[in-house]
């Protein structure tokens, strides 16, 4: 046969091989703008919104004034702001990443909520059985917290790979599941002996000092910030940014996030890659439960150092919002995770300082999430068309 | 029928004088960004004919299409429906002007009945929005009937063959009441038989006035279909010719633009010892023995083409060779190695490519980048990935290797696969799995949906793996194909083989009797 007669292009130089391998730095910058054009709209329309949703209920606009001022300044620049924000994105991150490394495999993880409630029993009652040198007995509890998040997702995920079961319905059950295991504990055998009574709190014993998580207000104090030593704010935070470049760089950079990402995107193209399905989402449900695990040791090692029925409050819901409007992406959740954060501070604010009912902020979070899911429809499609019209250019 | 209301424009005496072609393009011209699809295309397409429109992939024959179905719209030019002048802005539009267009992929509800599917849109109603079922049926077995098309209106879409399915999709436009009909690439997936009761249905709707466009890569089919034919390139009409006045050499050669031969490549090399054995091989899926006791060998420097109807155990026999079904007994050995109930990745690790029928759907990952298609089912291999790391640059230089020797076109490598077209996206899979070193290459159905440029390439790159030491097995349902490039060539039916000739020694007609089945194993001498 005879094709050989058109070869086009002349070997190119291999610095000309080089630049084809890249992308062209004016594109990816367009790239990156349309990016984050998606969010910057839609914080602006749920900021809109919120302005609507102020003047129907109060019908003036020094209300809206009010809760703006109430916002900036409480929200940003009170004395605690930035410890707060922090502090309170610290379990968001974990809940976040959760959510989304069970997503990258293809799987809705909507059990982190019970998976973090048994974990922080498991970590609290580590925490206050077993005495041990810290540099022991706090691995030991945080792996406890792992284990438990791991153990509920086992369920699931087995439920999954040998019966089909879909993660969806087994995970939600298993949150039911997990709220009457820890109501059981939290008021028989692991309930602290001191709380008698009527007004008897459902929470474990105290967590042994070695297995406590010291604060990080005296190391911002000492950088310059002037804290407020009550503030919410441990080294969690700290192992929670570690986490979320952890799992960036799993994803991205390793040959397992490349066969979940394989696996996530066309499950059908997995199995003739050598990839083994079964494998690897069990994996990633087992991994999601691990950091599920994480979510609530904040408050049962760092803040109250003891487990309480109280810190089971919908962080696990609020992860699945993280990480959807995170993209799923490292960075991405940790930005959605202060943003919800202060928001959250913001509505302290708004309910200290102005007459405006603070639920306004729980109405922008909502429609916040509303409007991003239409704003990365909207920015996938220009991106797709003007993929096509590229295409067409080369054709 | 739903059309009756509608106005035939151009009707009237005048029509009697000179009859308008039934589709005329002046000036047609579309630009994507300020590159041309179509470039000034001037078409007539006359009442009452078969015609077909060939090019290669990306000539401008799916945007052309697209503006008649009023998918999309013309910048500069006009097109006549019957002597009109008409703005197609919608499909809507198309309809009302009986224009009806059967795309590549069928658009029918799978639970729903032959009868269901061809109403709806315009059901008969028994009045407060109940579907007149009775009626629906009656009229579709009689829209059938009127078409020599023998359908049951009973049958649910899913469980009828693809063959009938199509014809599913001409009766609901007929239904409809067009009586111009786009048909894209309607033979891509059909096999042999099937593309002949096509084309008599086509004959059939021609004889009763209709007129039919129809797009194709197969020449032979529109030659022996089509009663003119229009040759796009870089989407211009190069000519429009008498189908009976030319031949494909030369409707080739319109299409590429240069001479093509697509003849029977002779080998350098000499098979080898067997690389791949198969003894006794049984695998059962949803019940049914789909392979049945079949052996097989394949040997280094070897290309074995597997000939066979579609249907008879080709897919099962693969999905076991690749390891992505469990046979019931039997044995598969590649080179010492036995690899029966391997995983992929042993089988892969041990030296076998594969090119997936369903290249788009099992053999990339559209959404990730061109880099990492690059190296899919390979990303445990050094250099690309080393103690579980990616090696990222690595990978985009095989990806840029891929590009530039399989002449993929692509805006770059780090740009999502689904920024290619399809013919380029094709070519990085092949390009992937030739350049995987390997011992075993399993090709199924390697140049379907390629143009003749590309399925030349393809063939061209088949016989250098061959020449190289590798033991091609090629499943395709493409006889020339086989006959093109096989040294040797299995038949198969029912799921065994039951025929094996030398690939210089096969004939057509001789395959043919085996893979109809007319012939049995035992009257090989």
């Amino acid at each position: 046969m005879k094709v050989e007669e058109e070869r086009p292009p002349p070997p190119p130089e291999p610095e000309a091989e080089e630049a084809a391998a890249r992308t062209p730095w004016g594109q990816r910058l367009r790239g990156w703008a349309l990016q984050l054009l998606a969010p910057a709209v839609s914080l602006l329309i749920a900021a809109v919104i919120g302005v609507l949703v102020i003047l129907v209920v109060q019908q003036s606009w020094g209300d809206v004034a009010d809760v703006a001022g109430a916002m900036w300044s409480y929200g940003l620049f009170n004395r605690n702001s930035v410890a707060f924000i922090l502090g309170r994105a610290t379990p968001l991150i974990f809940a976040g990443l959760a959510v989304a490394i069970a997503f990258k495999a293809g799987l809705f993880n909507i059990g982190v909520e019970g998976q973090y409630a048994i974990g922080a029993l498991a970590a609290g009652y580590v925490g206050y059985q077993l005495s041990a040198p810290t540099a022991i007995h706090l691995p030991l509890t945080i792996l406890a917290g792992m284990a438990g998040g791991v153990l509920w997702a086992a369920v699931p995920a087995l439920l999954k790979v040998y019966r089909g079961a879909h993660e969806v319905i087994s995970t939600i059950m298993m949150n039911f599941v997990a709220n009457a295991v820890l109501l059981y504990l939290l008021s028989g055998a692991l309930k602290d002996p001191s709380q008698r009574g009527a007004i008897a709190q459902q929470q474990t014993p105290p967590v042994e000092p070695s297995a406590q998580v010291g604060s990080m207000v005296p190391f911002f104090n000492s950088i310059g910030f002037d804290f407020r030593g009550s503030a919410p704010l441990t080294w969690f935070f700290v192992l929670a940014i570690v986490a979320a470049i952890l799992y960036a760089l799993t994803v991205r950079r390793t040959r397992f996030g490349f066969e979940l990402r394989v696996l996530g995107t066309n499950p059908r193209a997995a199995e003739p890659s050598g990839i083994r399905s079964n494998s690897m989402m069990m994996k990633a449900m087992l991994l999601s439960g691990a950091i599920a695990g994480l979510v609530a040791l904040q408050d049962v090692l760092g803040i109250d150092d003891r487990m309480k029925l109280d810190y089971i409050r919908g962080y696990g819901f609020t992860g699945i919002a993280i990480a959807l409007l995170g993209r799923n992406s490292g960075l991405g959740i940790v930005a959605a995770a202060l943003l919800w954060s202060f928001l959250d501070r913001a509505s302290s604010g708004i309910g200290l300082n102005t007459d405006v009912p603070k639920e306004v902020t729980s109405i922008m979070g909502g429609v916040i999430i509303l409007t991003i899911v239409i704003a990365y429809e909207v920015v996938r499609r220009m991106t797709a068309r003007r993929q096509l019209r590229e295409q067409h250019e080369r054709a | 029928m739903a059309t009756e209301a509608t106005e035939v424009p151009g009707g009237g005496p005048e029509e009697a004088r000179r009859p308008a072609p039934a589709i005329e393009c002046r000036g047609v011209t579309r630009r994507y960004a300020g590159v041309v699809a179509n470039d000034q295309i001037d078409l007539q397409v006359a009442e009452g004919e078969i015609h077909a429109l060939v090019g290669e992939n990306g000539a401008g024959k799916s945007t052309l299409m697209k503006m008649l179905y009023g998918l999309e719209q013309p910048d500069e030019g006009e097109i006549l429906v019957r002597g009109e002048p008409q703005v197609i802005d919608s499909p809507r539009k198309a309809i009302e002007l009986r224009i009806g267009m059967v795309h590549q992929h069928f658009m029918l509800v799978d639970d729903f009945t032959v009868a269901e599917n061809i109403v709806l849109g315009s059901e008969p109603s028994r009045g407060a929005g109940r579907l007149d079922r009775e009626s629906a049926e009656r009229r579709v077995e009689e829209l059938a009937r009127g078409f020599g098309t023998p359908l049951d209106p009973h049958a649910r879409v899913e469980d009828i063959g693809v063959g009938q399915q199509q014809r599913v999709e001409i009766l609901k436009l007929l239904y409809r009441g067009a009586d111009i009909l786009i048909l894209d690439e309607p033979t891509a997936v059909l096999v042999p038989q099937e593309v002949e009761e096509l084309f008599d249905h086509m004959r059939d709707l021609k004889a009763d006035g209709h007129t039919i466009i129809f797009i194709a890569h197969s020449l032979d089919e529109v030659l022996e279909v089509a009663d003119r034919i229009t040759v796009l390139r870089d989407g211009k009409v190069i000519d429009t010719v008498v189908a009976a006045d030319t031949d494909s050499h030369q409707v080739a050669e319109m299409m590429v633009g240069r001479p093509v031969l697509l003849r029977r490549v002779e080998g350098k090399a000499t098979p080898g010892e067997p690389m791949l054995q198969v003894k006794d091989l049984r695998v059962t899926v949803g019940g049914k023995e789909r392979v049945a006791g079949l052996d097989l060998d394949v040997r280094r420097s070897e290309i074995y083409g597997l000939a066979g109807i579609e249907g008879n155990g080709q897919a099962e026999l693969v999905e076991a060779l690749v390891g992505l079904a469990t046979p019931d007994t039997g044995r598969v050995y590649l080179d010492d190695d036995e690899l029966t109930r391997a995983p992929v990745r042993t089988r892969r690790q041990a030296g076998l490519a594969y090119i997936p029928e369903d290249r788009h759907a099992r053999g990339m990952v559209l959404q990730m980048l061109v880099s990492e298609n690059s190296v899919l089912g390979q990303q445990e291999r050094e250099p690309f990935s080393r103690r579980g790391l990616l090696d990222l640059k690595a990978i985009r230089r095989r990806a840029v290797e891929l590009v530039r020797s399989f002449r993929v076109k692509a805006p770059s490598v780090t740009a999502p696969a689904y920024a290619l077209s399809g013919g380029n996206q094709q070519k990085l899979v092949l390009g992937r799995e030739f350049e995987s070193n390997p011992k075993l290459l399993i090709a199924a159905h390697p140049t379907r949906g390629l143009d003749i440029g590309a399925t030349q390439f393809v063939w061209q790159e088949l016989v250098e793996a061959r020449d190289e030491g590798v033991a091609v097995l090629l499943i395709s349902s493409n006889l020339e194909e086989i006959l093109a490039l096989a040294d040797r060539v299995g038949v198969i039916h029912d799921g065994r083989i039951v025929a094996t000739f030398r690939g210089s020694e096969a004939t057509m007609s001789e395959l043919g009797l085996y893979m109809t089945g007319a012939r049995g194993e035992e009257d090989v001498a």
